[in-house]
């Protein structure tokens, strides 16, 4: 099943590549986009798992997930990879040590200072 | 086959034949597995399904031979809370 990959807002300049969101959270986290990740659905219930892809939408495709307290929750214990609406999820919350605020900020104040310009 | 999780709860098992850009789904030789705390899991044959995208909350690729090994005569679990917006 094959994702479209969401877009930067704005135009790209000329001969610029497209940049899909994916690698912008890339660049600005500073870390690959199969680290970990964790999402909590509206439900309160928790899922871990590798973040494989990001569209427009926010859907969200996890590889290699764990559902935190599978006692409580065991829906899904034969599921391994999942897509998640991006209507039901909470917050995605990424691990603190994989995340470099600094490059993230730096990569923002460019941003901006690139929609700035046009 | 996939496992959905809907926006009110139900998990619906079938072969995923279909989808769109708003996820609507098509699954055949589908079935809701009903949990409960009281007894084991209730499969309900549903067959043909068409879910509207709305609806869908999460789906999940099932691995068989996982999924054929699960006890669901002895799985007890609440089912799961509607999504709450």
């Amino acid at each position: 099943m094959k994702i479209v990959d969401g877009m930067v807002e704005g135009t790209r300049g000329r001969g610029g590549r497209r940049i899909s969101w994916v690698k912008n959270v890339k660049d600005s986290t500073g870390m690959k986009i199969s680290e970990c990740c964790e999402i909590l659905l509206e439900r309160e219930r928790c899922i871990c798992g590798t973040l494989h892809s990001v569209d427009q939408f926010l859907n969200i495709k996890l590889t290699d997930i764990n559902v935190t307290d599978p006692e409580k929750y065991p829906h899904m214990l034969s599921v391994k990879t999942c897509f998640i609406r991006g209507s039901v999820v909470r917050y995605v919350q990424l691990p603190a040590d994989e995340c470099d605020t600094q490059l993230l900020q730096d990569a923002t104040r460019k941003e901006a200072a690139q929609n700035k310009q046009r | 086959m996939v496992e959905i999780v809907t926006a009110d709860g139900r998990v619906i098992v079938g072969t995923l034949k279909g989808f769109d850009q708003a996820i609507n789904l098509i699954l055949d030789e589908s079935h809701e597995r009903v949990y409960s705390s009281g007894q084991g899991v209730e499969q309900v044959i549903l067959g043909l399904y068409i879910v509207r995208g709305d609806n869908v909350a999460l789906i999940g690729e099932v691995d068989d031979d996982t999924d054929n090994g699960l006890d669901f005569e002895g799985i007890r679990a609440e089912p799961l809370n509607p999504i709450i917006h």
